[in-house]
């Protein structure tokens, strides 16, 4: 089920809310525990029964992975036999059709050995998987276990957070399950929060597409609308799940939860690694504390290591968003980035020198690789990447602009104006700046009723595009 | 205002959020109750409850959603867009859709000769009425970098035509060449014309009929002799709906009626039979009368919408001719015009008759003059393979029976008919014939008969009494040669209208049966 959906907007999300807030303790989890699940199932119901599976095992092997104690050897083996059984699972439902075309498409002799398999993917099994491992990975550095097997269920099936993240540590929620509060100031927080979400997903996100769709989607395009193209993806991307990410931590808080933002103004970032922190928090964390760490880190002995770690890191990036080379290769390119900016001590020397317009210069470089980076990320496959970025550059021998690009340029102008402007504090510093110092002065209720006002308004608008018919898929369901 | 102030407004903006919610959700509850009852009691599956349930919620039941897309198409207009939800504004403030990519038109081309070429072999004047379209063809209207290929697809099918030697009348040169042109025939939010294109057309359409027949009389072409009547801001065509009055402006009601006096017939076979002036047979009061933005289509408001076939009738008029419209939508308005002029005028959708093939009805009921007449957009459209029409058969008379009269009178009942002491068999065309209808009894509004295999209907005609007692009576019918062994047709004469022959009597006098076979030359 898709948030930006009529059928959740009025239907389940109503129901599940209402409900919740007559429900006390336990019951409460039950009924969430049960709603999730429902939410799971209407996608498609057979792959519940993956995730309920994933339940289990993790839930097993970390009651298995505690009552070891003091058992080192017996914990690391336990603990790589839930990775192991984890990451198995992970790859015959999301990599196995592509090992299985990569091999045929390599050795031909094989072709006969090796049939192609056609294996449905579940929706959000990267997510759930990956929070699934960080518990049982915590548990094993000493986290206590979760004994009730509803309750952990709750953990890595709870809907807000359960198809697109954030990915929330087990450590971070495990007392919020047991021991949180719905309040007034809280579920108002969520509601906005959602709010804003729905409409960065529908106004932004679902028509910055029509652009990027058409570019990406067309032959003998001009270089200009290929470049009008790549940032209208790049915006895209980032209403899409950063809606998504709003929208499941604003329902978080609706139901009591906290969890932590997952975006942070991303494209104002000065490095590539500056980036990394603030695009996609959660899963960048993940590998930081579950990867990057165990294998050393940047206290290692030598720039060699440094940038096996790194390797390893970006490598695994790519390859978890997804089972095609583009996404491989665009996991590479960062850790070749962050591996020279790490080695250079880029960011140190940024923020020591006292020239500006360096600064900015590697600020426009820094978005440069990371538009280009997601030109990649959206291309089908590497031989349509590599067509896009010849248009781009003007290797194909196309003109620079033509009356189409003129008309996307026109006609999404706003739409994009808009996406930029909010892709910066700009708004937000603007609102602390007209509500003022004093929260108890009319300023602070003027403009939190200026903000109110603007996103139910938008709200509304956004639910007549759904009305409309519009196309409205999330990108990062395909994870 | 102290720290509530603030607070004070989030509370208020959530409720105000959760309010929303409940209440939309709460007026569109059947939406999801419907499908899980169903799903509950084991009618439905999993997956159809699912699909149900969202299709409802995205449909025209969804309570609050014509104010929504509303709303949304105003915001799209306040951001600048152009271009939204599959229409384009035009720089004269008026919507359109458009097409961007070239057709081969050649098939269509070679049909429509061969069926011009058929009419010819029966000596039937063939004319093809390219209707105008909204974007012009000489002022851009579009914006930058908008290309729009529609009327290039239809100046290809006519030069294809010309070439071929079908005669054409390009309305496009009169109505559409210039922005003012289009303002003057078209609705700003509808893809149709306005009365005044439809009313100019059917001028046109007089003009090239009596270049062929030059005995044709121009009786009501005069717009003096209509009166013409406007309610503004009455109605959103089928463009405006799919992005609400905000964005484009709204369409008024806009329609003539004769000032002289009018007594004329329309059957829509299979669907309903209106006798009386003008109005009655024609207008579709309803339409006229509410206001309704997103439920009500008013361009519908002559006939009510397009039928298979429409057989209207008008034994007064001057000329005694009868014409076939291979129609389109923008037919509608022009054929009720043209009835006025004509005795008969018989208008067939080839996108909806089924009965038999366009030509095996021209061949069975020749008309005098055949009108095939399709607007540019058609080409694009999944509607486009319905107009390429075959080549055509000819009938060759075997044979025929008379069966002298039948009278039939309406009981109490209201389906009440006689059968025909007819053997019909399979593979055969009929032709039938009567001298007249003789009212005996009742006032119907025309005598319908009917042909039957078994107890499913199979074809069926209405014959206008003035008409017929005018003029002949005729209806061409086949019997399909797939016919299983053992099934039996028959022929039924009603008291009048089925499902109003209560206190009818009919006496059907000097009937004819021709059976013959359709055979290609």
């Amino acid at each position: 089920m898709l948030f930006s959906s009529m059928e959740f907007i009025f239907i389940f999300l109503p129901v599940c809310i209402s409900v919740n807030l007559l429900l006390r303790g336990r019951a409460r989890n039950y009924w969430l525990l049960l709603c999730s699940l429902l939410f799971y199932a209407w996608g498609e119901p057979s792959f519940v029964f993956v995730m309920i599976g994933s339940i289990a095992l993790n839930y097993g092997m970390a009651l298995l992975i505690e009552r070891c104690g003091n058992r080192s050897g017996w914990k690391k083996m336990l603990l790589t036999a839930d990775i192991a059984c984890n990451l198995s699972v992970l790859f015959i439902f999301k990599y196995l059709n592509f090992f299985t075309r990569t091999v045929r498409g390599w050795f031909p002799g094989l072709v006969p050995l090796i049939p192609q398999t056609s294996i449905l993917l579940p929706v959000g099994i990267s997510f759930f998987t990956f929070q699934a491992l960080s518990y049982v990975i915590d548990v094993y550095r000493g986290t206590k276990a979760q004994k009730n097997p509803f309750y952990l269920g709750l953990y890595i099936s709870l809907f807000p957070q359960l198809i697109a993240g954030p990915i929330v540590r087990y450590g971070t929620i495990a007392n919020q399950i047991e021991n949180r509060k719905i309040t007034v100031d809280g579920f108002s927080e969520g509601v906005l929060t959602l709010i804003r979400g729905f409409n960065k997903k529908i106004l932004l996100a679902n028509v910055l597409a029509e652009v990027a769709d058409y570019a990406f989607g067309t032959a003998g395009i001009t270089v200009g609308m290929a470049w009008l193209g790549a940032l209208c993806y790049m915006l895209q991307i980032y209403y899409d799940f950063g809606g998504y990410s709003d929208m499941a931590i604003g329902l978080g808080k609706m139901l009591g939860f906290q969890f932590e933002k997952n975006f942070d103004y991303p494209y104002i970032s000065r490095t590539v690694t500056e980036f990394w922190r603030r695009w996609h928090i959660s899963l960048g964390s993940w590998f930081r504390d579950y990867v990057y760490f165990p294998l050393g880190g940047s206290r290692v002995k030598s720039k060699a290591l440094l940038a096996r770690n790194l390797f390893v890191v970006w490598l695994l990036t790519g390859i978890w968003h997804g089972a095609e080379w583009t996404f491989i290769l665009w996991g590479l390119m960062y850790g070749l980035l962050i591996t020279g900016e790490k080695l250079g001590g880029i960011p140190a020397k940024l923020k020591s020198t006292g020239h500006r317009g360096i600064r900015t210069i590697y600020r426009m470089m820094t978005l440069l690789m990371v538009l280009l980076g997601w030109v990649l990320f959206r291309a089908s496959d590497l031989t349509q990447a590599a067509a896009y970025f010849r248009t781009m550059f003007g290797l194909n021998h196309v003109p620079l602009t033509d009356g189409t690009l003129t008309f996307y340029f026109k006609d999404y102008f706003s739409v994009l104006m808009t996406g930029l402007l909010c892709s910066t504090p700009l708004f937000a510093r603007l609102k602390d700046r007209l509500a003022g110092k004093n929260e108890k002065g009319a300023c602070a209720a003027g403009t939190e009723a200026a903000v109110w006002v603007i996103q139910l308004a938008l709200f509304l608008i956004s639910v007549g595009a759904l009305l409309m018919g519009a196309h409205n898929p999330f990108i990062y369901f395909n994870f | 205002m102290g720290i509530n102030g603030k607070r004070a407004v989030r509370m208020a903006g959530c409720a105000l959020f959760c309010l929303m919610v409940l209440v939309l959700a709460f007026w569109n509850r059947k939406l999801i109750l419907e499908p899980v009852t169903e799903f509950l009691r084991g009618n439905y599956g999993f997956e159809d409850m699912k699909k149900e349930v969202q299709e409802n919620y995205l449909d025209d039941r969804f309570r609050g959603k014509n104010e929504l897309i509303t709303l949304n198409g105003g915001y799209a207009r306040l951001q600048g867009r152009t271009r939204y939800n599959g229409v384009q504004l035009m720089k004269n403030g008026m919507i359109t859709s458009w097409t961007s990519k070239m057709m081969d038109t050649s098939d269509f081309a070679e049909s429509i000769s061969g069926f011009s070429r058929y009419l010819d072999r029966l000596g039937i004047p063939f004319l093809f009425v390219m209707e105008p379209f909204k974007i012009p063809t000489e002022e851009n209207l579009l914006p930058a970098g908008v290309t729009d290929r529609t009327n290039e697809i239809a100046d290809q099918a006519l030069a294809q035509l010309k070439e071929k030697e079908v005669p054409v009348l390009d309305l496009r040169e009169d109505m559409s060449r210039t922005g003012e042109m289009v303002r003057q025939y078209f609705y700003r939010t509808d893809h149709h014309w306005n009365v005044e294109g439809s009313f100019f057309a059917y001028q046109k359409i007089m003009e090239a009929i009596q270049e062929r027949f030059p005995d044709t009389k121009m009786t009501y072409t005069d717009r003096h002799l209509w009166e013409k009547t406007v309610v503004p801001n009455f109605w959103l065509g089928s463009d405006g709906r799919r992005v609400g009055p905000l964005y484009a402006g709204t369409d008024a009601l806009d329609y003539y009626l004769p000032s002289f006096e009018t007594e004329m017939s329309r059957y829509s076979i299979g669907v309903w039979t209106c006798k009386g002036n003008f109005r009655e047979a024609n207008m579709r009061e309803w339409l006229l009368e509410k206001s309704d933005y997103f439920n009500m289509d008013t361009y519908s408001r002559y006939l009510g919408g397009g039928y298979p076939l429409t057989l209207h009738r008008n034994a007064g008029a001057e000329n005694h001719r009868k014409i076939l419209i291979v129609r389109d939508s923008f037919v509608l308005p022009v054929e009720c015009f043209l009835s006025t002029e004509f005795t008969a005028v018989d208008v067939l959708d080839p996108r909806m008759y089924g009965v038999m093939s366009e030509t095996d009805y021209i061949a069975l009921n020749p008309p005098d003059l055949v009108l095939f007449m399709i607007y540019p957009e058609i080409f694009p459209s999944i509607y486009y393979p319905s107009y390429f029409l075959d080549e055509g058969k000819n009938l060759e008379i075997l044979g025929e029976s008379d069966f002298g009269d039948i009278q039939v009178s309406g009981t109490s009942g209201n389906a009440d008919y006689q059968l025909a002491p007819a053997s019909l068999e399979s593979g055969k065309s009929y032709v039938l014939t009567m001298k007249q209808i003789q009212v005996e009894r009742g006032e119907p509004d025309g005598a319908n008969i009917r042909l039957y295999r078994g107890e499913n209907l199979v074809d069926e005609t209405v014959l206008d009494i003035d008409y017929g007692n005018r003029y002949e009576h005729r209806w061409g019918f086949q019997i399909p040669d797939n016919a299983e062994e053992g099934e039996s047709y028959q022929l039924r004469f009603y008291a009048g209208v089925d499902g109003a022959t209560e206190n009818v009597q009919l006496d059907y006098q000097g009937i004819r049966l021709r059976e013959g076979v359709l055979k290609k030359p």
